[in-house]
Formats: C-alpha cells, sequence, structure tokens
C-alpha cells in the first residue's frame, strides 16, 4: 500500500533537478558523469537485488547485458526496429536467454553459482568475438570488430532515459522489497530451511528475482549502448561492468536501498572526475572493495546507520505525511 | 594443599549469547593429583573444559595456569603451556593414520623435539597402538580409538591433562583398562583433571571432586568424604 | 589429416592445465573457498619471471628460486591479514575479498607492463622436439615433466611433513586440529602460500609457452577452475585427468572447429560439468 512520505517528495523534487538540469544548459560532461551515475545505479540497484536480498551473488550480469546489447544492435541494424519495440525485445531477450541458462545455473549452489554466471561473460565474449552473421560488403562487422548502432536519439534524450531508468530501479526496488516477493526473499535469506517449511518456493522467488534484475539490468544496458553507438564483444562482456555493480553496493552498503545510490556516485565520482588518475581508477575501486570487505563489511551506508544522526533522518523522512 | 595450585579457575563464567552455561565457578587443581568434575548431562563440564583450552573465553573471571592468566590466550598457546585435552566424543583424525595421529598430538614445537620419548612412553602404555600404527584411526574399536585420543593428547607432554567423558559409550572392562591407564599416567608425574557422568568410577579414582549442577559447583571436597552425599545425588536427579 | 599432433599437444598442455589446478583444488580443499585471484596468481608467476627476465637477463626456471618464495610469503600476508578476516564473516565477504584480490593484481600488471601480450622467450622455449615423424615444441615436453614434479612435490608436502599433516588435520576436524596445538589461521595462511606458489610455478612455464596479458589472470581462473571440477576435488590423479580433458578438449576443438572456438569449446565443457556433476567425474558427493 503506498504511503506518501518525505522520502517519495525528496525524489520527486531530485528527479525534477536533474531532469531540468540539461535545460538550463549544463555542461555536457557534467551531464555525461550524471548519465553514467544514472545507468550504474541501475546496475548497482539490481545486483543489490540478486547478491544483497536473494542470496544469488551472480558474476554473469555482464552477459546478459552484452546480450541486450548485440539484440538491440542486431535489431537495428537488419531490421531498422523502431526503437520502442527494439529495447523492450532487447531486455526480453536477455531474459530469455537467463530464463534458459537458469536450468543449469540454479543447480549450482553457493560458490559453484557465482562461478558458473563468471564463466558466462567469457563463454559470450569468444563466442560474439567469433561469430560474424551476414557479411556486409564494404564494412567491418560482426567478430571482434562489432557493430553500430544507430539510433538517431540526441544525446539529451537518451540522459533522460537514463534518468528514467535509474530512478525507476529505485522505485522498483521499493516495490518489490514491498511486496510478497521481497518478503518471500527475505525470509528466504534468514533462514532458508524455515521459509521452505513455510511454503515459500524458493527455487520461483529465486527465479522470479534473477528474471527482474536481468531484465532491468538489459534495459541500463540498451541506454547505455545507444549512448555510445556502438558494440563490441571486449568492451560489451568485460568484467569491468561487473566491477561497477559490485563496487558500487559493496562501497555503499549490500543489502540496504540507499547503498547502491551512495556506490554509483562514488564510483562515478572516482572512474570520472579524477581524468588525471583514470588510469588508477579500477586499482583504486579494488583496493577499496578489498579494505571494505575486510574491515566495515556493511559498507558507507552500515556504517552510517550506526549513527544516530542518520537513523534520525531516516525516521523523518520515512513518517507519513498526511 | 600446599603452594600454588597449578590450574586455578577463579568465579568464571560463561555464557552463549544469552545463556550462561557456567556460573561463577571457582576450583583448583594442585601438582600430582586426579580432580574430577561431576555432573548430569549438560551441567557445563565440557563447557569449563573447553574454557581452559581457550575453545571458548570465559566473560567473567580468570583462569591462571602454572601463575600465569591463560584465559585469552589462543587454544594453540594454552597447549604449548603443556595442558592437553581428550575431547569429548574422542576426535580422532579417522582418515589418517594411528602413527600420524600421534603425531599430530606433537605438533607444538616443545612436543616435537621429544617425540620419540612420548611414542615410546605411548606405545608402552597401549601396545595395540604400536601394532595398529599403519592403520587408518577410523578402522579401530572405541576403546581403541578412546586409546588413541588418550596417547594423541599425551603427546604433547602435558603437565595437565583434561579427559572428557572418556568411558561414554564403552563396555566395563575396556573402562576399568582406560582408568588403570590413567593411574599410571598419573603415577608418571601428569595432573589430571577428568569430567564424568559415572560418579563412582571417577570418586574412586580421584583423590578430589567438585560437583557441578546447572553451571554451578554445588558440592566439592575429598572423594572418599564425598562417597555417600546426598547432594551427589540431588545434584543428579534434582531431589 | 591425421589426430596425433594434436591428442599429443592435448595432453602435454593438460599437465600445465593440472599444475594451474593444483593450487585451486589444495584451497578449495582445505578452506572450502574459491580463490577467484587464483588466475591473477597464476599470471604472477609469469609477470615476475618476465621482470627478472628483463631486469637481470635471469633464466625463467633458474629464477624460479626467487619467484616461488615470494609467492609463497605473499600468499601468507594475503591470507594472514585479508582472507582470513573475511572468512570469519562468512564465505561469501571471503568470495569477494579474493574477486577484490584479483582486480588490484589485474591493475597493477596492467600499469606495470601494459595492457599487451609479453612472452617469456627464451633459447629452449622455442625449439621443438621430434617424436617419430612428428614434432612437439619442448617447452611442452617441459611442462608435462614439471606436472609429474609438481604433483609430487606436492604429495610429498602434504603426506610427509608436519605442515601437510597439520593442513590434513584442520580440513577433517578444526576443532581437534587446535586441540592439537595447531592454530587454523596459520593453517590457512600456509595452504594460500603453498597454493600461490604452485601457481607461480605454472606461471612460469605458461609464461614459457603461451603469449599472456594481465586479462588472462581471468582465463587461467577458469581453466584451473575448469580442472578442478571436472577432475574433482582433494584427488590428485583427478586434477591431472581434470587436466588432460581439458587440454584435449581444446586442441581437439582447435583442430575440427579451429582457432576461434578452441577455448569457447573448454568453457562450454567446464559449463556443463558444473550443471550436471560439481563433485567432479572422480569427485565424492559431500
Amino acid at each position: 500500500m503506498f504511503r506518501l512520505n518525505a522520502e517519495y517528495i525528496l525524489l520527486v523534487i531530485l528527479t525534477l533537478i536533474m531532469a531540468l538540469l540539461p535545460v538550463v544548459g549544463i555542461g555536457w560532461y557534467t551531464l555525461h558523469v550524471l548519465f553514467l551515475f544514472f545507468v550504474y545505479l541501475a546496475l548497482a540497484n539490481m545486483w543489490n537485488l540478486l547478491a544483497g536480498y536473494s542470496g544469488l551473488v551472480s558474476l554473469g550480469q555482464p552477459a546478459f547485458m552484452g546480450i541486450a546489447g548485440y539484440t538491440l544492435a542486431m535489431l537495428l541494424w537488419f531490421f531498422d526496429t523502431p526503437l520502442y519495440i527494439a529495447i523492450p525485445a532487447a531486455c526480453a531477450a536477455a531474459t530469455a536467454f537467463a530464463a534458459v541458462l537458469s536450468i543449469p545455473l540454479f543447480r549450482m549452489r553457493g560458490f559453484y553459482f557465482s562461478i558458473g554466471t563468471l564463466l558466462l561473460n567469457e563463454i559470450c565474449r569468444v563466442w560474439f568475438n567469433w561469430w560474424r552473421p551476414i557479411p556486409v560488403p564494404g564494412a567491418p562487422v560482426g567478430g571482434g570488430a562489432g557493430f553500430g548502432i544507430r539510433s538517431g536519439l540526441s544525446p539529451i534524450s537518451i540522459y533522460y532515459l537514463a534518468l528514467a531508468v535509474g530512478i525507476a530501479s529505485i522505485i522498483l526496488m521499493r516495490f518489490i522489497l514491498g511486496s510478497k516477493l521481497g518478503a518471500g526473499l527475505m525470509a528466504i535469506r534468514d533462514n532458508e530451511r524455515a521459509a521452505a517449511t513455510c511454503g515459500i518456493d524458493i527455487f520461483r522467488c529465486k527465479l522470479y528475482s534473477f528474471l527482474i534484475a536481468t531484465f532491468f539490468t538489459g534495459l541500463a544496458a540498451c541506454v547505455f549502448y545507444l549512448f555510445q553507438g556502438h558494440i563490441e564483444p571486449t568492451g560489451a562482456f568485460s568484467i569491468s561492468w561487473l566491477n561497477v555493480m559490485l563496487m558500487a553496493v559493496i562501497i555503499g552498503g549490500i543489502s540496504t536501498e540507499e547503498g547502491p545510490i551512495v556506490g554509483s556516485a562514488i564510483v562515478v565520482l572516482l572512474s570520472q572526475l579524477l581524468p588525471r588518475y583514470a588510469e588508477y581508477s579500477p586499482l583504486i575501486l579494488g583496493v577499496l572493495l578489498t579494505l571494505i570487505i575486510t574491515f566495515t563489511p556493511p559498507g558507507i551506508i552500515g556504517m552510517m546507520r550506526k549513527t544516530r544522526l542518520y537513523n534520525a533522518m531516516l525516521k523523518y523522512l520515512s513518517k507519513p505525511i498526511t | 594443599m600446599p603452594g600454588e595450585p597449578l590450574l586455578k579457575l577463579e568465579s568464571v563464567s560463561i555464557y552463549y549469547g544469552n545463556f550462561c552455561a557456567v556460573k561463577n565457578v571457582s576450583l583448583s587443581v594442585y601438582e600430582g593429583e586426579i580432580v574430577s568434575l561431576i555432573g548430569a548431562n549438560g551441567a557445563g563440564k565440557t563447557t569449563v573444559m573447553n574454557a581452559i583450552m581457550g575453545l571458548v573465553h570465559p566473560a567473567k573471571g580468570s583462569i591462571i595456569f602454572e601463575g600465569k592468566r591463560i584465559d585469552k590466550l589462543d587454544t594453540s598457546q594454552i597447549v604449548s603451556l603443556g595442558v592437553s585435552l581428550v575431547p569429548e566424543g574422542r576426535r580422532i583424525f579417522s582418515t589418517l593414520t594411528v602413527y600420524e595421529n600421534l603425531m599430530a598430538g606433537a605438533y607444538t614445537p616443545r612436543a616435537r623435539a621429544q617425540r620419540e620419548q612420548m611414542l615410546k612412553r605411548v606405545y608402552d602404555l597401549f601396545p595395540i597402538l604400536q601394532e595398529r600404527s599403519k592403520q587408518l584411526a577410523g578402522t579401530l574399536s572405541g576403546g581403541e580409538q578412546q586409546m588413541l585420543a588418550i596417547g594423541r593428547a599425551l603427546m604433547s607432554n602435558p603437565k595437565l591433562l583434561l579427559l572428557d567423558e572418556i568411558s561414554l559409550g564403552l563396555s566395563p572392562i575396556v573402562t576399568l583398562k582406560l582408568y588403570d591407564a590413567i593411574r599410571r599416567i598419573n603415577s608418571e608425574g601428569t595432573t589430571i583433571l577428568l569430567v564424568e557422568q559415572n560418579v563412582r568410577q571417577s570418586l574412586k579414582i580421584s583423590s578430589r571432586a567438585y560437583i557441578l549442577k546447572s553451571g554451578e559447583i554445588v558440592l566439592s571436597g575429598y572423594s572418599k568424604d564425598l562417597k555417600d552425599e546426598e547432594e551427589i545425588k540431588s545434584a543428579y536427579f534434582g531431589v | 589429416m591425421n589426430l596425433f599432433s594434436p591428442i599429443i599437444t592435448g595432453i602435454f598442455l593438460g599437465g600445465l592445465y593440472a599444475v594451474i589446478g593444483l593450487g585451486l583444488s589444495l584451497v578449495f580443499g582445505v578452506m572450502k573457498l574459491v580463490n577467484l585471484a587464483h588466475g591473477a596468481f597464476v599470471v604472477f608467476g609469469s609477470y615476475l619471471g618476465l621482470a627478472l627476465l628483463i631486469a637481470f637477463g635471469l633464466d625463467p626456471i633458474l629464477a624460479l628460486i626467487l619467484i616461488v618464495p615470494t609467492a609463497f610469503i605473499l600468499g601468507y600476508c594475503i591470507q594472514k591479514f585479508l582472507v582470513n578476516r573475511a572468512y570469519q564473516l562468512g564465505t561469501e565477504p571471503a568470495l569477494l575479498i579474493t574477486y577484490g584480490i584479483s582486480i588490484i593484481l589485474a591493475n597493477l600488471y596492467q600499469q606495470i607492463f601494459s595492457p599487451y601480450f609479453k612472452s617469456l622467450v627464451t633459447d629452449y622455449s622455442v625449439k621443438g622436439l621430434s617424436i617419430g615423424p612428428y614434432s612437439v615444441p619442448l617447452i611442452y615436453v617441459l611442462d608435462f615433466i614439471v606436472c609429474f614434479i609438481a604433483m609430487l612435490l606436492l604429495h610429498w608436502l602434504l603426506n610427509k611433513t608436519y605442515i601437510g599433516l597439520s593442513i590434513r588435520c584442520a580440513v577433517q576436524d578444526p576443532v581437534a586440529a587446535k586441540l592439537m596445538g595447531i592454530s587454523i589461521e596459520h593453517v590457512y595462511a600456509l595452504t594460500l602460500g603453498i597454493s600461490l606458489s604452485f601457481a607461480s610455478l605454472a606461471g612460469v612455464f605458461l609464461g614459457l609457452t603461451f603469449p599472456f596479458n594481465p586479462v588472462s589472470s581471468f582465463t587461467y581462473l577458469f581453466i584451473a577452475f575448469g580442472v578442478v571440477v571436472i577432475g574433482g576435488l582433494g584427488s590428485m590423479t583427478g586434477t591431472f585427468i581434470g587436466g588432460i580433458v581439458l587440454g584435449l578438449s581444446q586442441t581437439l576443438a582447435a583442430y575440427f572447429l579451429g582457432i576461434g572456438l578452441q577455448t569457447f569449446v573448454g568453457f562450454i565443457v567446464i559449463f556443463i560439468m558444473l550443471a550436471i556433476r560439481p563433485q567432479g567425474i572422480f569427485g565424492v558427493k559431500e
């Protein structure tokens, strides 16, 4: 049931500000950083749903992103499909891919699941490196060269798409956590066996969360590739995508709603705002990740939740307004 | 008793979460003694043993061995100081050979230096272990496994040997044999603290005893005086 | 057309793969932890060999005298100061921390050695050896010999030394091991140290056999994992056979389907094994 509170008002205000930024003529560079932030935010939220709430430490999300990106590229390249069909179709393709793979993947437990999913990235990368669908005369297409993605969208409209996807991922998380599925996931996380005896279908809960996360991850990927205008296997299935999700969630605070927001901001700032040190940013993020897991496993939000000020703020924000 | 005790527990309390398993327990063991700690199932005997070994750490109180506080130390450090436990349920390494089990017992540097001597002593005490030295420990009978567990604990040449329920599940004849061995270990200079449910047996072998009930010591004294005490019965049956 | 060449190279290559898998299998067997940094540790050996070759002209095989102890100390410290702490929190933090370590190492390699492919080139790494009418690269034969040396060494270490005894005790019953005076943290640190030593040994021979770059970290993680998954955990024979199966599947795939799909087939084999029999062909279900 929906209750209006200060949190939603804050979200609406911030969204409006973000939406107005291009209108007031903010610099391209800032806009680009914000664009990445929203893409990362959607990716991080979905990874948090998997690893933080569903006990699925999937390391294979880049594979699903790549499948979505490639589907989008194919539809635009070969069939000139309109975007409003191509984007949902691309996400659906990634989700279908995930659904089929869930049969073998869900047989793997714990570590095996993580390794199996991590392997997917490599399998896809090698396959798409080799795969040349239809030879196009005069253009190096497919294989390692990849495909161009011509959407005809202006950068500002792509920014709005990213904004929509980022904000939608926040709302989606709130919705899922408040739903029956969320309750089931939480029960499973606390005690899998007890949840099973209460009649919660563990397999189905995890599968739904896996598919929802894949669909949204695919959506974020589509937005990113529309912006990039090009897709090739090494970048598409690169584990640097995984690093983004993992670091945003863990640095921000795993299994918290606000963690990915803070974490995505930090990842974007570290990777974009320090251009002089850009080549070191993965290194810095890797060190940060390792230190956080070792010394403050609940992440930044987990630390802040121990302070009284932060809790008072949360309480104020979530008080229903009548 | 003259002089300082070898082992001294001073008002030790141990909690598992909110549950208080051992409440305010004080006891002393002097050099050369056999002391028994008697109590029913769940009275906290094993917890006391685990606390001495550093497997659990007491919330309150102190544990002193040879005048040194050991309640904050790691198990491996406590073993190096010369305390050794034969744990409840034996916990021998069943996929290792008998010989390897004994060698594992002599892991600490101090023990490693004199392991040949100790091995001879253990084989002397339990000749069956020498016969079976190349066999996997899991293939031994229950009594032999208990002998192996005791032999393994002896390999570190401990000053204080802790025995937790060694007669559990064994036939009376085997139990008698084990108790004979314990007397011999003691007469060769090792101090022994033993935990038992079997009251008669343990009072017979020990010089002093402590009776534990629901985590508290309800009675203590010389074993010969305790034999007829009603308190022991009440500690068991709650009369 | 004949299959002699792909089969013989596949078997020799499999020997090298088995060495890559040994360390991963050891760590999993002892700590029930998949070390996602294992591939990065393998490549650590390759890069350290490269650095010593460039800086002092030191022969990579001779340099093992320096590389293996360095790797051991590095592994010991990583386990002692990082992984042990995360391990106390649960298996997922431990898994993620090894991932973090692999990212750090891969990026360090990239900063120091560039993202391009490098090789350890010596005069013996390019020689061929004739077997009857066929010629096999000499280094492949060396790889196979190293595989046997490594397996014998690990067998000796686990079964004939106090370190091995303490590891086996800790695997079987950590509490009883503690009661023997064995420090579990120390055993875990030793285990990762040993694992890293074998990884770096594999890395040196890998560098002599194939070109490598920072991304190879992940390729060799999968190969190591494939070896372990196919062969089953805790069985050295299994690891050896796992290596051979993976080596053969790659060379035969290259022979029948072309170089482009060589690794693809290997990965698919691993993936299928994970799904149908994660305990391995020779493993025992836990």
